[in-house]
């Protein structure tokens, strides 16, 4: 590509250097401008009411400036740190759970011929699932009560009563991993069952009469063919986590008190139920810290992606 | 370590299948039984009495035929305007000569990735003071920006695969940018503006953190938030919550089901034909 993108450039009907870009930058323009005005300059604006204590007049947003007073709130706040500990324990456990899970599927089901199709439709559904139907749905298996996921454990002889699973923080957590894992696990297994149709076939037959095994043909041909499409699985999946809100609200409220309760609902509940527009600006500024050096931590996996893209 | 027979591969997939599935039959067969077996335990796993009443409280008794217009109305302006702003930006990126083409990608990547609480508090105050709080465009701009990042990426790499000789030939007959653009490239890649198009549609019609907070109004709620806030006076009507789901699902899963193999190889890259 970069070739052609030259051969453009080499045009001689631009005699001034910055004029052959003018059309480029016209086109990206509008939507350059949709994304400064809703991605970059709220984000200087939340760290600039973060700063302030924001009062709600008749006239308006009064801004009166207290410096890191916010943060230093948050940060000696147990409950803060709570949802910082349940978002990331989230979204590891979740994504751990996820790509491996998912691994073994996509694996298992790779060389399966009939029923393919249908089945990647079905993988779908999940994908294109509203949260809160899926909120909404969990919770009505979970139901203490009348919920079926007891039935069915106590038919399997599992449990000798029924469970209040949202009831007590262990099982709350694990059940909301449950509900999510259920959601986004055949997501993965379709990107990973992408990687797994490029992998050369003459490179097994040739392993198999090297003498390797499965397990060596894994490690070794495998595995680093399909690294690009868990890469893709693992950020796009981290991050997404990271962010996880609709699940809980629905499904549990963020209870039994803050066990399942992640950082952007501690943040949604001080901006719009405590209306506390400089506290709650504070923690979704914190957001972007993690959220940045998570983008860091991983920028060798992004970069794969991109460079795999190009 | 063996290697899985065909009927282990077999066997694996029919029970994932039906790991999915089984909570699908749950809430349709719940959205089916009369209100009085929805709090049965042990729970009948097929109704004694059939109904549609749930559908018709979902709709008429809860206002939830003005949440699926809301809906509607929000996704289908949002998937147009990202269509446009997208197509322009990915043509330019993929075609056009610009500098720091490789740090926009890792930013649109980035950007992609943010979740809404990070901008929430801002946008809230700035669509309050332009009095945009609980409008179609109030929640409309926000979506575009939210869709945009991952509709650029999408689209670019449908324009990267058509040869730049066209547009190099079409500029020495006299053509400008835009309508070479509009006229040449945009028609070849019609496949990729479907799945920019359902790719949007679906993320905007699911979207819940941005529609709770802006469009909070009873009158302009959007599906999710309507489901999300269903609530009766005595105990959660279960029977009409799932009655509303299945309705605000079956749009989305048609587009899903029609446009599965465009869906497919947006996710993927093209690596699956499906």
């Amino acid at each position: 590509m970069s070739n052609r993108t030259k051969n453009v450039n080499q045009q001689p009907l631009h005699h001034r250097p910055w004029k052959k870009n003018v059309p480029g930058y016209l086109m990206v323009l509008p939507a350059f401008l949709v994304l400064a005005a809703i991605m970059f300059y709220p984000i200087f604006y939340t760290i600039r009411m973060s700063l302030n204590n924001v009062d709600i007049s008749s006239s308006g947003y009064i801004f009166d400036f207290i410096g890191l007073q916010h943060y230093i709130d948050i940060f000696t706040n147990s409950v803060y740190w709570d949802s910082i500990w349940l978002t990331f324990y989230f979204a590891f456990v979740t994504v751990a759970v996820e790509i491996v899970l998912g691994l073994l599927i996509a694996l298992a089901i790779n060389k399966v011929k009939r029923l393919l199709n249908v089945s990647l439709v079905v993988m779908l559904i999940p994908w294109a699932l509203i949260t809160v139907v899926s909120g909404q749905m969990w919770s009505y298996i979970y139901n203490a009560v009348y919920g079926v996921l007891n039935y069915v454990l106590e038919t399997l002889h599992l449990i000798d009563s029924p469970i209040a699973w949202l009831a007590t923080p262990d099982t709350a957590v694990i059940s909301m991993m449950i509900a999510e894992i259920w959601k986004t696990t055949p997501f993965v297994v379709i990107i990973l069952l992408a990687g797994l149709q490029m992998v050369p076939k003459d490179q097994y037959e040739a392993a198999s009469m090297d003498g390797a095994n499965v397990w060596q043909q894994f490690w070794k041909i495998t595995l680093p063919a399909i690294k690009g499409s868990i890469a893709v699985s693992i950020i796009f999946r981290l991050l997404q986590a990271f962010g996880v809100f609709d699940l809980p609200f629905v499904l549990t409220g963020g209870g039994p008190g803050n066990a399942t309760q992640p950082v952007a609902m501690l943040a949604q509940k001080s901006l719009f139920q405590n209306l506390n527009f400089g506290l709650g600006s504070a923690i979704s500024v914190s957001v972007v810290f993690f959220i940045i050096m998570l983008s860091i931590t991983f920028y060798p996996l992004i970069r794969s992606v991109v460079k795999g893209e190009s | 370590m063996r290697r899985l027979s065909t009927a282990g591969r077999y066997a694996v997939l029919i029970s994932f299948l039906a790991i999915i599935i089984a909570p699908f039959y749950w809430i349709v067969i719940t959205s089916l039984k009369p209100a009085s077996e929805l709090g049965d335990y042990p729970p009948s796993l097929i109704p004694e009495t059939w109904t549609l009443d749930h559908y018709r409280e979902a709709l008429v008794d809860f206002g939830f035929l003005e949440n699926l217009f809301n809906s509607m109305i929000v996704s289908v302006s949002a998937t147009i305007i990202v269509l446009i702003f997208s197509s322009m930006a990915a043509f330019a990126i993929a075609k056009l000569p610009l500098p720091n083409k490789y740090p926009m990608m890792v930013g649109l990547l980035i950007l992609s990735m943010f979740p809404p609480v990070t901008v929430a508090p801002a946008v809230y105050i700035m669509l309050n003071n332009l009095g945009l709080l609980n409008t179609y465009t109030g929640l409309v701009i926000p979506y575009i920006a939210f869709n945009l990042p991952f509709a650029v990426w999408l689209l670019r790499n449908y324009f990267v695969q058509i040869p730049t000789s066209l547009l190099e030939s079409a500029r020495v007959d006299g053509a400008n940018v835009f309508t070479i653009f509009y006229k040449i490239y945009l028609p070849l890649i019609k496949p990729g503006l479907f799945t920019a198009a359902i790719f949007t549609y679906i993320a905007t019609w699911i979207e819940f953190f941005l529609a709770l907070i802006i469009n909070s109004d009873p009158s302009m709620r959007t599906v999710s938030v309507g489901i999300a806030l269903f609530s009766g006076p005595y105990s959660i009507p279960y029977g009409t919550i799932f009655a509303g789901s299945i309705i605000a699902m079956l749009p989305i899963v048609i587009l899903t089901v029609i446009f599965r193999k465009g869906i497919i190889s947006g996710l993927t890259g093209g690596a699956i034909k499906g």
